[in-house]
């Protein structure tokens, strides 16, 4: 570029202007030296000066306030019965600043409110320096009268309004509820789960104290109003519950062993219409609970499912088609090597047909299916039925099971996987394989709520959008199949359910199950436990379970029923323990669903041969 | 000058500078609108923030050495507005602007960036300013606007010439005595300047010395200055931005010309004593590389301009910031860059752009450019 037409010289052309520079310099020395005067001074009022120039101004202070959102209430399949609902109440605060003498202070407001004395003291004094403390949550009227009429200093003291949760029904379905604890927070069960859902959003506001602590404003339009939780209505069915509850009642009557489960479910859409454990505990006195009732076992407890998984094995086996429906299985009378272990059967059977090697529960059989299925087809049914991962049922407390990866199996795992050993399941897992069968091989989600309350109005906030998308519940359809996979072919699944399920109960090791007017299906489990000090199997700690359903047909419920270490009486098998209560459960569902039963199915007479399994 | 050496001579600091004063002062004028309620400003200074980011780059495009024979016709051009808009119609009592349509404009604006070349362009030539006669002409260039303005009334504009013409003079070589001797003639005048001055004038420099910081609310006298002082100490070390607002009185936040004049107090409410030392130290940058800009320029127009548009900036920021904090008497001047107002707005970016087209050009271009291979594409 070509400097302007310039008509003079330009001044000073050749000598470099260092002076100039200099000159340059010692203006921006000025500069940044103003500069620093300002600072200073905005340090003086800014930091120094604000409590002088804020308290001038209204020697009050902001505070922020949280209001608290009701939380939504809990109910049954039909919104009819409330499981559990909140009620508000008045909790008691102190200003343990504001007192000018504790000690007369603590003892008038411990003896209003029914508190300790000396505790009481002891923690005014503690925090004395506190401008809050509560005094007691949740006082009644009384107490709370009693402390008005006392006319202490009104900033001394105040009431807050707090949400508490009851649980009408008590202990019933205790664990699948869950509870709240005194902040309001979920901890457990579906109140833990469907927080987002249920407990709504606190909302905020902002008053203004004077220098005595009177709220002088409410500043509404800073406020945010609480987002009451939701309502939700669950799968439970009251009357299934209750009946599930006395079952499993009479069981620990009856067995006396260490828990017991039981679970009521539709295989169809995976809605849990019952779920029970026990010990139990009751919620609305959460400070006199065992520490052994907490846990929900029907979903957290891991346990070797023994003879229970052996149907689902068969049914991959033969949809893979390395096994057929009209093969029969020589069962070596009793006694089968594979490799350095000689496997047994309970008793000594020669060639069993497929439908057999279940009936009669042959251990042979099954590791002779799973060398042909081999490690890895074994893995892969296990993996297809939902083993190894959470089902995904609305409880934080559900355990993923116990399944190890392919490559740590060895020869062992052939033959002790097919028989339930060497994986640990849970008991929602279980069941929740079984409905692959019971639903024509479509595996589905087992689920605890039917509908809640924002699904109408449009899930708006991103909490529910994103509850929904995880729980894969699209939200255009809540009512959706909710299947999660298709495993077996269809026909696989129905000849399994009709032809080897039902002869458990008709002839097997279920005949207990059997009722009047339906064609019953199941299984029996009794498996050994780990002896915790050998690390062998115990002879006399086993896991009973029973899962059933029925019609076999078109199978409209399915259940389980989990014992855990039966300790009294005998024998300690699944068809003995776990099938009655199950059985029981299941004709009472049946009834409750309104299905109707066949007159001409009647029980069978009693084999002639007690057959048993192990 | 192609596009990419556009790019690459521009000083990207000042920029950058710029537009972090342009965006804060889009917040402090929200809160502003937050308090005063009613008619919100924010939007307005976005739409004349754009028109002056055109401006400031127009301002980068022709070499600024062409503009420098429009010095004198541009002066006398600004002198005319001044004698004009003493017939305008008066708002607050002074004659300051000239309607046009929908937006005003003040001349007093244009005047500053006029008499910064005029001056530029007479100190370039001459070398007569090392004696203290030949400083005569320097101040007669300065007097003319000086008077036109102060008769609007516009006090704080017209004391911004000041230091413009000394740092001028000392940054084109006029001997320091002579410019302390003329420094003390102006101090032996003060009692006259005192005595033409206005009661509210008079006020304004008492309350500075009166006033307490903290004390209780003034009636009258010295009431804006409380109210300044104490916005800004509402928005305490870190504003109500993060920390919410200090009280809900709205008589405390009540401050009048808080969007423009007093912008400063609302970046010290929002955004707290960080926010303000955030700004000033911008402030610092932008002015400094302004500096470097002059000390890397060795044609002395470019040079001259340089210091006289940092100074002039620098001035106003400073007599602007003083007056809200209590170190000066409280006059009307925006802070240039973030309070509201087309005018201060357009003109301040104008001077950045002429600065940038300075810093694009420091002078070696005068030889031609060096024989060079193409490079290879």
């Amino acid at each position: 570029m070509l400097p302007a037409p310039c008509d003079e010289p330009i001044a000073e052309p050749t000598r470099p202007s260092a002076a100039l520079v200099w000159r340059t310099r010692i203006l921006a020395a000025v500069v940044l030296g103003l500069w620093g005067v300002l600072a200073a001074r905005l340090i003086q009022i800014q930091w120094m000066g604000h409590a002088d120039f804020s308290q001038q101004a209204s020697r009050q202070q902001v505070v922020y306030e949280e209001i608290p959102a009701r939380p939504g209430d809990i109910l049954d399949r039909d919104g009819r019965v409330v499981l559990a609902t909140t009620v508000s109440a008045k909790s008691v605060y102190v200003v343990p600043s504001r007192v000018r003498k504790l000690e007369p202070f603590a003892e008038a407001v411990a003896k209003a409110l029914h508190l300790d004395r000396n505790q009481f003291h002891a923690r005014l004094k503690r925090y004395c320096k506190k401008h809050f403390l509560w005094a007691k949550r949740r006082a009644d009227d009384e107490e709370i009268e009693q402390l008005r009429k006392l006319d202490l200093p009104a900033r001394t003291w105040g009431l807050r309004d707090e949400y508490v949760r009851r649980y009408p029904l008590g202990r019933l379905a205790a664990h699948v509820i869950g509870l709240r604890d005194i902040d309001g927070r979920g901890r457990s069960g579906l109140e833990r789960a469907l927080d987002p859902l249920i407990g709504g959003r606190p909302g905020r506001r902002r008053l203004a104290r004077d220098a005595l602590g009177r709220v002088i404003d409410v500043q509404d339009d800073w406020a945010q109003p609480p987002q009451r939780g939701r309502a939700i209505a669950t799968t439970l069915d009251i009357m299934i519950q209750l009946y599930a509850e006395r079952q499993l009642d009479a069981v620990m009557e009856k067995w006396r062993p260490r828990h017991a489960m039981a679970i009521v479910m539709v295989p169809q859409t995976g809605e849990i219409l019952a779920m029970a454990t026990r010990p139990t505990f009751d919620p609305n006195t959460p400070d006199k609970v065992d520490d052994d009732a907490w846990l929900n076992y029907a979903v957290s407890a891991v346990f070797e499912p023994g003879s229970t998984i052996k149907p689902l094995i068969v049914a991959w086996a033969l949809d893979r088609g390395v096994v057929a429906a009209d093969e029969t299985f020589d069962c070596e009378w009793g006694a089968y090597r594979m490799g350095r272990r000689v496997l047994h059967d309970h008793h000594r059977y020669g060639e069993l047909s497929l439908a057999d090697v279940l009936v009669k529960s042959s251990n042979i059989g099954m590791a002779k299916i799973g060398q042909r299925l081999t490690n890895r087809g074994l893995y892969q049914a296990l993996i297809a039925f939902g083993f190894g991962r959470r089902t995904g049922v609305e409880l934080a407390e559900e355990a993923a099971g116990k399944l190890r990866p392919l490559d740590q199996w060895d020869g062992y795992s052939t033959g002790s996987v097919p028989m339930g050993q060497e994986i640990g399941v849970t008991a929602i897992q279980l069941i929740a394989a079984y409905t692959a069968l019971a639903n024509d091989g479509r595996l589905v989600r087992p689920t605890f709520v039917r509908f809640h309350e924002s699904e109408g109005e449009q899930a708006d906030n991103w909490l529910s959008r994103f509850y929904l998308r995880i729980t894969g519940s699209s939200p255009d359809s809540p009512f959706g199949p909710n299947v999660v996979s298709e495993t077996v072919h269809p026909d696989v699944a129905r000849w399994i359910v009709q032809v080897p399920l039902t002869d458990v109960v008709r002839r097997g090791t279920g005949r207990k199950a059997q009722l009047d007017g339906f064609t019953v299906f199941g299984k029996t489990g009794t498996a050994q436990k780990t002896d915790p000090e050998t690390g062998q199997y115990s002879d006399t700690k086993y896991i009973c379970s029973f899962i059933c359903g029925a019609p076999a047909d078109s199978p409209r419920v399915l259940v389980l029923v989990v014992v855990d270490e039966p300790s009294v009486g005998g024998p300690h098998f699944g068809g003995t323990v776990a099938a009655p209560a199950a059985a029981a459960i299941l004709r009472h569902s049946l009834r409750r669903l309104g299905i109707p039963p066949s007159p001409d199915i009647a029980t069978t007479s009693p084999p002639p041969r007690i057959s048993s399994e192990r | 000058m192609t596009v990419s050496d556009w790019v690459r001579r521009t000083p990207w600091g000042i920029v950058v500078c710029t537009v972090f004063l342009l965006g804060m002062g889009l917040t402090a004028i929200a809160r502003g609108d937050d308090l005063a309620g009613g008619r919100a400003l924010m939007p307005r200074q976005f739409v004349w923030i754009v028109l002056a980011l055109i401006a400031m780059i127009g301002a980068t495009l022709p070499p600024y050495r062409v503009l420098r024979s429009w010095s004198y016709p541009a002066f006398w051009l600004s002198l005319f507005l001044l004698v004009v808009v003493y017939f305008m119609p008066s708002r607050h009592g002074a004659h300051r602007w000239i309607p046009l349509g929908p937006v005003s404009f003040q001349p007093s604006e244009l005047a500053k960036l006029a008499y910064i070349f005029a001056l530029a362009h007479y100190l370039m030539h001459r070398r007569n300013y090392r004696r203290l006669t030949g400083l005569l002409i320097p101040f007669m260039l300065t007097l003319i606007p000086v008077g036109l303005v102060l008769r609007e009334p516009d006090l704080g504009t017209s004391l911004l010439f000041i230091p413009v013409l000394f740092a001028m003079l000392f940054a084109a070589g006029a001997r320091p005595r002579h410019l302390l001797l003329v420094c003390a003639l102006g101090v032996a005048f003060a009692p006259v300047l005192w005595v033409g001055m206005s009661a509210e004038q008079k006020s304004r420099v008492v309350t500075l010395f009166l006033q307490r910081d903290g004390g209780p609310t003034p009636r009258g006298d010295g009431y804006h200055l409380h109210q300044s002082k104490r916005v800004l100490a509402l928005g305490g070390v870190w504003g109500s931005e993060l920390t919410g607002p200090a009280t809900f009185e709205s008589a405390a936040y009540h401050l009048p010309a808080a969007r423009t004049d007093f912008v400063f107090c609302l970046i010290g409410e929002r955004w707290g004593l960080i926010g303000c030392l955030a700004t000033l130290i911008v402030y610092a940058v932008l002015f400094a590389r302004g500096l470097l800009i002059a000390a890397a320029t060795r044609e002395p127009f470019g040079r001259l301009l340089a210091v006289g548009v940092v100074t002039l900036l620098a001035s106003q920021t400073l007599i602007n910031a003083g007056m809200t904090v209590g170190l000066m008497p409280i006059t009307g001047m925006t802070l240039p860059l973030v309070s509201y107002g087309g005018s201060s707005l357009l003109t301040t970016c104008l001077a950045l752009g002429l600065l940038i087209n300075v810093g694009m050009r420091p002078g070696y271009e005068v030889a031609p450019e060096p024989f060079r291979f193409a490079p290879d594409e």
